[in-house]
């Protein structure tokens, strides 16, 4: 980017590339672009991406090289001064590519993808992409339902990118057109060429089916502690959402709650070994000279040596070097892991107000538990917590709100059990509407409107308000959208693009996200947001069903049944539940 | 105590005040060399940086002290092996306790190139020199242009430092007075109150 241009943007930084430990990449007989489609500060704190520019960097011939959105004030002088978009390391403008590989991590982030192929100079619809322009892949977790994006990208890859991604590089350098590429593609497990496939629709606007008979199977990496993971980390030129060394402890969970996409798709739970994690994390450590190393999984409390890793990582790392333990849940909190230093606010997510209403859920925690690791905290000096719930789950009643209220009566008892607990107590409950996600039992389900939500903000704040508690809730607009994305088929593709022609990007910025714009875009390419949002039938074809992630729709549904009844179906550590992966992967549990 | 005289060209120039701060933080850990941390609740390492500078200015003479007892010579080696790209140490020294590298640089020597060729005596003459501050008032900063000289098409200057004249705002009035295009400034010293490099004057 030219200096006169870096001059006049906010945070330049974001855009010079060559960080301490980027590895100084040449131009190769492949070159593949990893872009992120959100903000540096952001795309530098994910480890996804950083995985995949590895394990395409390991492949001989191959190079793979970085670009994140630039913010706003960059994009416009881009495209006022028609200044084509480049890639961060060997400074390319992105369409001299081979290929684009965008990362799905969340739904509102598509329009972002747009935003930057428009700011590259490449044709949005893949329609509109001959042979001179890259080939545009796409995966992560979103792309487990492709649909929406499949008038875009030329390629997905489902399921985890390690092995699944050297193989289409690899496959690339032995290709001669694009088209070869594509048909050939599709003999990688886990890639989805959307131009290959057609999709019938019924008068009623459901799915009649697809011209596939088989679905397509995720990539699945068998082995997680012999595949390879990156020995450096760059250190980003700016301070990022997370500015830290991260080792990935485990991929999947054992929970299986039942809203949670996370906790199918990435079935089944694969772990490091302790050996290999504390040799990955000393490298990282010790190459970048972060002082705060992520223990990065899905439930890090559940990591079966968890006691030994962290004993060997004391052991180690440099003794000030600070263990940050994510996405800690509320029965797997033990006081004695908590970090001596930053004592001050805990996170927990019980989801719920009522137990019932957590057992429909499968969110396997007892009010025991959670007086036992809020006595724990207490002990350890924390004198904040924060409690996410969500609204409009299935079953839901005003009782379920009203106990919301109860649980923080009772942490505040807790709290002041003790009298030498002297610092008052803060709480904070943040409340975020359900969003249906595809391969979960609750796929099915119906989002609550507008109106419901509101009902029970308003119940939960008159609740609330004495009780010196802040209250927040997420923009309803956003999750609605996020719904229908989430659960969208190709016709939400025109929404996107539309959307996107309106001036819609960088969706997830709240402040950027402009709610009458999107529901335009919906009323002008003619597409009814509620379709999507709807309860869908039991026997109705989904968009996501031509993609497979191992995970049986009759085992789904089961759970469907068992949450009505508010039956739990407790951790896979309690005895295989059959959801199907065992058919694929010996799980030991 | 370590005080240091670092460069910042290269893109390195785009870094931000706190975000070079960090750098140094890491690169110290990266290099293994042992530094005091703060006392408290939340230990930090003790660096002490030189007032900032406007993002994009590259720099040939920043200055930094560190709480080690590292030696000069190799402390050098370790800086340079071990600092992200741009950031170069040129110079350390020793010194008892800390210098005032925030407070007493208050002079910088700056090149300017762009600015179309005037004569110097016309600039140094001038009583007032109004610049519009970010609050959008008018102030004279004349008595913090201490001297002007070209050297072929390139003019080097000496203003004030951290009290009250960016660099920016210098060049932008000439521009306004004498025309010009594209003008780069790059800071070539840190000075003190008598004008000697801040090394000199502690030594």
């Amino acid at each position: 980017m030219k200096e006169s241009i870096l001059k006049r943007v906010e945070k330049p930084s974001r855009y010079i590339g060559g960080e301490y430990g980027a590895p100084k990449l040449k131009k190769g007989r492949f070159n593949f672009c990893i872009c992120f489609p959100d903000v540096y500060e952001v795309a530098m704190s994910n480890l996804s991406i950083r995985i995949v520019a590895d394990v395409i960097n390991k492949v001989e011939g191959a190079t793979c090289d970085r670009c994140f959105a630039p913010w706003s004030d960059l994009g416009d002088i881009l495209k006022k001064e028609g200044v084509l978009l480049e890639s961060l390391d060997l400074k390319m403008p992105l369409k001299d590519f081979d290929m684009l590989g965008f990362t799905l991590q969340y739904e509102m982030s598509y329009t972002t993808i747009l935003y930057m192929l428009d700011l590259a100079g490449i044709p949005l619809k893949r329609e509109d992409r001959g042979e001179e322009f890259p080939i545009i892949q796409a995966g992560g977790p979103c792309a487990v339902n492709p649909e929406p994006l499949a008038d875009f990208i030329d390629i997905f890859v489902v399921g985890d990118g390690e092995e699944s991604m050297q193989e289409l590089a690899k496959l690339k350098m032995e290709c001669k057109s694009k088209s070869e590429f594509l048909q050939r593609a599709c003999s990688v497990q886990g890639v989805y060429v959307p131009s290959l496939v057609d999709v019938k629709y019924k008068e009623n606007g459901q799915i009649e089916g697809f011209s596939i008979k088989e679905p397509i199977k995720k990539a699945l990496l068998k082995d997680l502690d012999g595949a390879e993971f990156p020995s450096v980390q760059a250190v980003p030129n700016c301070e990022s959402v997370f500015d830290r060394a991260v080792i990935e402890v485990m991929r999947g969970c054992y929970r299986g709650c039942r809203f949670c996409q996370a906790g199918f798709i990435y079935r089944p739970v694969r772990a490091r070994g302790v050996k290999t994690l504390t040799e990955q994390a000393c490298s990282l450590v010790k190459g970048s000279g972060f002082s705060e190393l992520g223990l990065n999984s899905l439930s890090t409390g559940d990591y079966p040596h968890l006691k030994e890793l962290i004993r060997s990582l004391k052991d180690n790392l440099p003794s000030d070097v600070h263990l940050s333990l994510p996405s800690l849940r509320l029965d797997s909190f033990d006081g004695e892991f908590v970090q001596e230093s930053r004592k001050s606010s805990l996170t927990f997510a019980p989801e719920a107000g009522t137990q019932r209403l957590r057992d429909v859920i499968n969110k396997d925690i007892t009010e025991e538990d959670v007086e036992r690791g809020l006595n724990m905290a207490f002990d350890n000096g924390y004198t904040g917590i924060k409690l996410y719930f969500m609204f409009g789950l299935p079953t839901e009643t005003e009782e379920d709100i009203i106990a919301i209220c109860d649980i923080v009566d009772r942490i505040r008892k807790i709290y002041s059990a003790n009298p030498q607990r002297a610092r008052r107590l803060r709480i904070s409950v943040s409340a975020s509407t359900f969003i249906p996600k595809p391969f979960t039992p609750f796929q099915w389900e119906r989002q609550i409107t507008e109106a419901e939500v509101k009902q029970k903000v308003d119940l939960l704040r008159s609740r609330l308000y004495s009780k010196n508690t802040t209250v927040s809730w997420n923009d309803f607009a956003l999750s609605e959208m996020e719904a229908v994305l989430a659960r969208g088929d190709r016709r939400v593709g025109r929404v996107i693009l539309r959307a996107y022609e309106k001036g819609c990007y960088f969706d997830g910025w709240t402040d950027k996200f402009d709610a009458k714009k999107w529901n335009e875009a919906f009323e002008e390419v003619n597409v009814d947001k509620t379709f999507y949002t709807r309860e869908w039938g039991e026997d109705e074809i989904l968009p996501w069903d031509l993609i497979d992630v191992f995970v049986d729709k009759a085992f789904l549904l089961r759970e469907r049944k068992k949450a009505y009844r508010a039956e739990v179906t407790g951790s896979c550590k309690t005895g295989c539940k059959g959801c199907g992966i065992q058919k694929v992967y010996g799980c030991n549990v | 105590m370590i005080l240091f005289k670092f460069t910042k060209t290269g893109g390195a120039e785009f870094l931000a005040h706190l975000d070079i701060l960090r750098h140094i933080g890491r690169t110290m850990r990266r290099a293994g060399v042992k530094v005091a941390f703060s006392q408290g609740f939340n230990p930090h390492m003790l660096v002490y940086m030189s007032a900032p500078m406007g993002i994009g200015i590259p720099s040939l003479a920043e200055y930094c002290q560190i709480d080690t007892d590292e030696p000069p010579e190799s402390f050098i080696e370790k800086f340079n092996e071990f600092a992200p790209n741009g950031l170069t140490c040129v110079g350390a020294w020793t010194t008892q306790g800390k210098v005032g590298v925030a407070s007493d640089i208050v002079k910088a020597e700056y090149t300017v190139k762009g600015i179309n060729k005037f004569d110097v005596s016309d600039l140094l003459q001038r009583q007032e020199f109004i610049i519009t501050t970010k609050d959008g008032r008018e102030k004279n900063v004349r008595e913090l242009i201490y001297s002007a000289e070209w050297e072929g098409d390139i003019l080097r200057a000496v203003i004030g430092f951290g009290n009250g004249l960016r660099i920016e705002k210098f060049t932008d009035k000439l521009l306004e007075l004498y025309g010009g295009n594209e003008v780069v400034a790059t800071k070539t010293r840190g000075l003190n109150k008598d004008g000697k490099d801040f090394e000199d004057g502690i030594k």
